[in-house]
C-alpha cells in the first residue's frame, strides 16, 4: 500500500502550478482593458435643422458615401424657390422668384402637409445646382451622373405623388443620382418625405419611387 | 518538499493554502465585480452626460465651423464625471475642443459603427499604457419637431482619460492585498491551533512509543472519541498489551533459563566440591600405579579441575543475569592491586607492567583481580609474549590497557569475543578455560560502570581496554561505605 | 600433627575432604550435622574446626556462634561462591577465615596452616608485655588484658591486634592485612577484615562511637592509635 516515492514530485509540481495560477491569475486582469465597441442607448436627438419656411433639404452624399439631408438657409421669402441668402454663386439662380404662398402661410412644421410644388422646384433646382462652397468644403457631393443645373423642368404634384419633370435624359441616371433627387423632391413636397417621386425625362418616365432615408422613431434608450 | 518538513509544518501550510485560496480568490472576484461596476458607471455616467450634453450644445446645420468650435468647448466644459476632449466629424469637416481637430484614440470601428448605426456607442482604448473612454454620438436631427428623425452625418465624440478610474482600480488592487495579507496572518492562528488539535494525539502517540522503546511495555495511551487517531490510539494499545504479553513470555522464559542453568550448576559442585578434594590425593599417588591407569587417573583429575572452574563460572554468570551480584567497594591504589594479582598468580616475571602509581580508584578488588587476571591469563594463553598491562587516566576514567604481541584477533571474531562459549579459534578450545571468562570479565566491568573493549594495536597484537570511573559505578549497592565502623557488633551493616 | 574436626552434610565432600587432609597427615573427624559437631568438640577436642556454611538444620552460622561463646578455637569455613551474605554472617560469628568450594585439598591444608600460625604463640621467648591505654598485650603469652582483665580472642582477632599494635599510628590498608594477617595472596573479600575489626572492637573497646584503639582511617584502612 506504500505510495511510490516518485509521486511526490508530481504533487509537487501540481502544488506550484496552483500557486502559479492563484498567484498569476488576478494579476492578469488588474488594471482596465480593451474592450470592442459597445453600443450604447440612443443617438443624441436634435433640431439641427432650420424651420422649415427658412430653408430647402438638399440630399448631397457623404465622403462615406452616406445619403445626407443637408438644409440650405433662404430667407423667408422664396424667390423662384431658391433662398438668395444662400446661394450666392449660383449663376442659374432664378431672379424672379416670388414669394410662395406656402412660404409662411404654410402648414406648421410637422403636421406632414404637402408644401407648394414651387418650393419643390427650387429645391431641386438647388440640388442639380450641387453643392455650395462651405458643403463642399465639408466634403459634400452629389452624385456624377445628376445632370447641371437648370434641366428642372417644372414639378407635378399630386396626392401624395410628385412627378419631377427634366430635361434630360432620366435612363441615364445612376441609381445614387436618382436617390439624390427623389429624396430632395420627397422632403421638400412632404415634411417626412413620405412621397413617391416619379422622375420624368425627355425620353419618358421612370417607375415612381420613394426616398430611401425616412425619419425613423427615435430608438429609446 | 514532504520530507523537509515536519507534519505541523505541512498542516499549517495547507491551512494557509486553502486560506490563501479562498481570500485570493474572493479578493479577485470582488475585484472584478467592484472593477467593472466602477468603470460601468463611469461610462454609463460619461455615455448619458454626453448625449445630454450633445442634445443641448449641438450646432445647427449647415455647420459653421466658427460656432461649432464653441458648442465644442461648451460641451466640453461640461464633462462628466471626468475631463474629456470633443471632436466633431461632419462629412470631412473635423473639429475639436483640444489642440488638434483628430484625435489619435479613436478607432475606425468606432466611427463606422457611429455612422452605420442609430446608437451611441464607447470603446475603451489603452494607449500608450493610459486606458481611454471614447464615446461616438452620432446625432439624429427631427425632420419636424417633436417627430421622427434622420441621421445628420454629424457625429460627436468624446474621448475621456480614465485616470481617476485606473487609481480607483489601483486603490481596489492595494485594498484586496492588503485585506488578504492580514487574512493569512490571521488564518495563522486556527491552522496552528488545528495542527496543535491533530498534533497533539500524534505527540501523545510518540510519547508513548519512546516510552515503551525505553522498555515501559504497560504503557497506554488515552482514547477520546471516534476519530481516526482515537482508532489509531486503540490499534497501538492493543498491540502494546500484545507485545507486553510476548515479552513477559520471553521473560519468563528466560528466567526458567536462566534458573535452570543456576540450578545445573549447583547441582553439579555439590558432587564436584567432593571429586575436587580427592584430586590431590589421586595425583600423588599416581606415580605409583600401571602408566595407563595413571594416564586414565590424571585425566579425570585434570578435567575435575576444568569442570569446576567450568561450573564456578557459570554460577558467576548466573548471578549476573540474575542481577544478584554484588559490588563490594573499596577504594584501592589500581598500581598496587593490578600488581598483586600479577605476584599472586606468578605472572610478574612474564608480564611487562606499566604502573604509575597515585591512582587511586573505588572498586570491587575481587572483580578487577578477575578482570586483569582473565585479560592477562587470555593474552599469555593466546597472543604472545611480551604481554604489556598499563594503566593510564583520562577524564575521570582508569585505563586499564592489556596487550599482547601475538597475531592478533580476526577481525570476524572481534564483534563475539565477549560473547559466552565464544572461541575465536576451534585449535584452542581446550586449551582455554570455561570459555566464559571473557563473558564475565565484561559483566564485572559494567558492573563497575565501565566499558570494555577490544581490538588488533597498529604495532601487531591484540589491545584490551578497559575503562572504569574513579567515583565507581554511578549506583552500586549494598557495599559498605569505607572499612568498618564504630557500631561494632551490628552484624545488619555489613549487609545493608 | 593438627586435629580437624570436619562438620559437612554432604558426604561426597565430607568424605573427599577427610580422605585429603587425612593423607596430608590430619587426624580428621568428620561429622555431618551441626548437634553432633557440637556434641563431639569436647571428646575429640580438636586443634581446628572445618566448618560448612549451609548445614541442613543447625547453620554453620549458628555453629560458630555456639563455639565462640566458649572457646577461642580456629574455625576456618566451608562456603559456595555466591553465598556472600551468609560468609558475611559467618565471619561476623567469629569465623577466622573461610574457603571457597570447591577446592583442592591442598588449598584448604594452606588455610589451615595459616590460621593455626596465627594462633600459636611464639615460641621461645620472654614475656613481651606492652601497654597500650588500658590494654596489656603480652605478646609472647598472647594474652590480652583490659584494665585487668583477660579478654578471649579468636586467633584472628588476637593477630590482627599484635599486627596492628606492633606499629601504632600506622595505616594498614585492608588488602594489606589481607595478606599480611590472613596470609591471603589472592584478593579476597576485604570484609573479612572488617567483620574481624568489628568482632575485635567489641571486645576491647568502650562503647563510645569513637573506636579508640582501632580507629579507622576512612579510604585507606586501619590503624592503631593514636591513644
Amino acid at each position: 500500500m506504500r505510495k511510490p516515492v516518485s509521486r511526490g514530485l508530481p504533487r509537487t509540481a501540481r502544488c506550484a502550478a496552483l500557486l502559479l495560477v492563484l498567484g498569476v491569475g488576478p494579476l492578469a486582469g488588474c488594471g482596465i482593458q480593451e474592450t470592442a465597441v459597445v453600443e450604447a442607448g440612443r443617438p443624441a436627438v436634435a433640431d439641427l435643422l432650420p424651420p422649415r419656411e427658412g430653408r430647402v433639404l438638399l440630399f448631397f452624399f457623404s465622403p462615406d458615401g452616406e445619403l445626407l439631408p443637408v438644409p440650405r438657409n433662404v430667407d423667408a421669402a422664396w424667390r423662384g424657390g431658391v433662398p438668395a441668402s444662400s446661394m450666392p454663386d449660383d449663376p442659374s439662380a432664378p431672379a424672379d422668384g416670388t414669394p410662395g404662398g406656402n412660404g409662411l402661410g404654410g402648414p406648421p412644421p410637422g403636421d406632414g402637409g404637402m408644401s407648394g410644388p414651387l418650393s419643390t422646384l427650387a429645391a431641386v433646382t438647388a440640388l442639380l445646382a450641387g453643392p455650395d462652397t462651405s458643403e463642399r468644403r465639408a466634403g459634400l457631393r452629389s452624385a456624377p451622373s445628376l445632370p447641371g443645373a437648370s434641366v428642372a423642368d417644372r414639378i407635378d404634384e399630386g396626392d401624395l405623388t410628385v412627378e419631377v419633370v427634366l430635361r434630360a435624359r432620366v435612363a441615364r441616371l445612376s441609381a445614387p443620382a436618382r436617390d439624390q433627387l427623389v429624396c430632395t423632391a420627397a422632403y421638400a413636397a412632404h415634411t417626412k418625405g413620405a412621397v413617391s417621386v416619379t422622375l420624368v425625362g425627355q425620353e419618358g418616365r421612370l417607375p415612381p419611387a420613394e426616398c430611401p432615408v425616412r425619419p425613423v422613431p427615435v430608438p429609446a434608450r | 518538499m514532504t520530507a523537509a518538513f515536519g507534519l505541523r509544518t505541512r498542516l499549517v501550510i495547507a491551512f494557509l493554502l486553502v486560506a490563501a485560496v479562498s481570500a485570493v480568490t474572493t479578493a479577485a472576484l470582488t475585484y472584478r465585480e467592484a472593477r467593472s461596476a466602477l468603470l460601468v458607471r463611469a461610462q454609463d455616467t460619461a455615455v448619458a452626460s454626453f448625449r445630454e450634453e450633445v442634445e443641448q450644445f449641438v450646432p445647427g446645420l449647415p455647420l459653421d465651423p466658427e460656432s461649432l468650435r464653441w458648442d465644442l468647448y461648451a460641451i466640453a466644459a461640461r464633462a462628466k464625471p471626468h475631463p474629456w476632449i470633443v471632436f466633431a466629424e461632419y462629412g470631412s469637416l473635423r473639429a475639436s475642443s483640444g489642440d488638434r481637430p483628430v484625435s489619435g484614440v479613436l478607432t475606425a470601428e468606432l466611427r463606422r459603427t457611429a455612422l452605420t448605426s442609430p446608437h451611441g456607442s464607447f470603446e475603451r482604448v489603452v494607449k500608450d499604457g493610459k486606458a481611454y473612454l471614447t464615446i461616438a454620438m452620432p446625432v439624429m436631427t427631427r425632420v419636424v419637431a417633436g417627430g421622427d428623425a434622420l441621421p445628420s452625418g454629424l457625429v460627436l465624440f468624446a474621448v475621456m482619460p480614465m485616470t481617476n478610474e485606473e487609481g480607483d482600480i489601483d486603490a481596489l488592487v492595494t485594498a484586496a492585498r492588503d485585506g488578504a495579507l492580514p487574512g493569512l496572518a490571521v488564518a495563522l492562528v486556527p491552522a496552528l491551533l488545528a495542527a496543535r488539535s491533530v498534533l497533539r494525539p500524534v505527540r501523545a502517540l510518540r510519547r508513548a512509543a519512546q516510552s515503551m522503546g525505553g522498555g515501559q511495555l504497560d504503557t497506554r495511551i488515552p482514547v477520546h472519541g471516534r476519530d481516526e487517531m482515537a482508532d489509531l490510539a486503540r490499534t497501538f494499545n492493543d498491540s502494546a498489551a500484545r507485545l507486553e504479553r510476548s515479552v513477559q513470555e520471553l521473560r519468563d522464559a528466560g528466567v526458567r533459563a536462566r534458573r535452570f542453568a543456576s540450578d545445573v550448576s549447583h547441582e553439579l559442585r555439590t558432587p564436584l566440591a567432593g571429586m575436587l578434594a580427592v584430586t590431590d590425593v589421586v595425583d600423588e599417588d599416581a606415580g605409583t600405579l600401571d602408566p595407563e591407569t595413571a594416564r586414565a587417573v590424571r585425566l579425570i583429575s585434570l578435567e575435575t579441575g576444568r569442570l569446576a572452574v567450568l561450573v564456578e563460572d557459570l554460577m558467576e554468570i548466573s548471578r549476573f543475569d540474575a542481577r544478584a551480584a554484588e559490588l563490594v567497594a573499596d577504594e584501592v591504589d589500581a598500581a598496587e592491586a593490578v600488581r598483586s594479582t600479577l605476584s599472586g598468580r606468578q605472572w610478574l616475571g612474564r608480564v611487562r607492567a606499566e604502573l604509575p602509581g597515585g591512582l587511586r580508584i573505588r572498586l570491587d578488588p575481587r572483580r578487577f583481580d578477575v578482570v586483569v587476571a582473565n585479560l592477562v591469563g587470555n593474552a599469555l594463553r593466546h597472543g604472545g609474549e611480551p604481554v604489556t598491562v598499563r594503566l593510564s587516566a583520562r577524564e575521570g576514567v582508569l585505563i586499564t590497557e592489556v596487550r599482547d604481541s601475538g597475531p592478533g584477533i580476526a577481525a570476524e571474531a572481534l564483534p563475539h569475543l565477549f560473547d559466552r562459549f565464544y572461541k575465536a579459534d576451534a585449535a584452542r578450545s581446550r586449551s582455554s578455560g570455561s570459555g566464559l571468562g571473557l563473558a564475565i570479565t565484561a559483566e564485572n566491568v559494567h558492573l563497575h560502570g565501565g566499558t570494555i573493549r577490544a581490538e588488533n594495536a597498529p604495532g601487531g597484537g591484540a589491545l584490551f581496554t578497559v575503562e572504569l570511573p574513579f567515583e565507581g559505578p554511578a549506583s552500586w549497592c549494598g557495599a559498605p561505605d569505607g572499612p568498618g565502623s564504630a557500631r561494632g557488633g551490628d552484624r545488619t551493616e555489613a549487609t545493608s | 600433627m593438627p586435629r580437624v574436626l570436619l562438620i559437612e552434610d554432604d558426604p561426597s565432600v565430607r568424605e573427599g575432604v577427610e580422605l585429603g587432609l587425612r593423607r596430608r597427615g590430619h587426624e580428621v573427624l568428620a561429622i555431618a550435622t551441626g548437634e553432633a559437631g557440637l556434641e563431639a568438640l569436647g571428646g575429640f577436642r580438636p586443634d581446628l574446626l572445618l566448618l560448612d556454611l549451609m548445614l541442613p538444620a543447625m547453620s554453620g552460622v549458628q555453629v560458630c556462634d555456639r563455639v565462640r561463646g566458649t572457646s577461642q578455637l580456629p574455625i576456618i569455613m566451608l562456603t559456595a561462591r555466591g553465598d556472600d551474605t551468609d560468609v558475611v554472617l559467618g565471619l561476623e560469628a567469629g569465623a577466622d577465615d573461610y574457603v571457597v568450594k570447591p577446592v583442592r585439598t591442598g588449598v584448604i591444608e594452606a588455610r589451615i596452616r595459616a590460621v593455626l600460625r596465627r594462633a600459636a604463640r611464639p615460641a621461645g621467648t620472654g614475656p613481651a608485655l606492652e601497654h597500650h591505654g588500658e590494654l596489656a598485650v603480652d605478646r609472647a603469652a598472647h594474652t590480652v588484658l583490659k584494665s585487668g582483665d583477660s579478654v578471649a580472642l579468636a586467633p584472628s582477632e588476637l593477630k590482627l591486634l599484635l599486627h596492628l599494635s606492633a606499629a601504632p599510628e600506622q595505616v594498614f590498608s585492608r588488602q594489606r592485612l589481607l595478606e599480611e594477617v590472613w596470609e591471603h595472596k589472592y584478593h579476597c573479600d576485604v570484609r573479612l577484615v572488617d567483620a574481624c575489626v568489628r568482632r575485635l572492637r567489641t571486645k576491647i573497646e568502650d562503647p563510645s562511637p569513637e573506636p579508640r584503639y582501632i580507629q579507622t582511617v576512612r579510604g585507606s584502612g586501619y590503624r592503631f592509635g593514636p591513644l
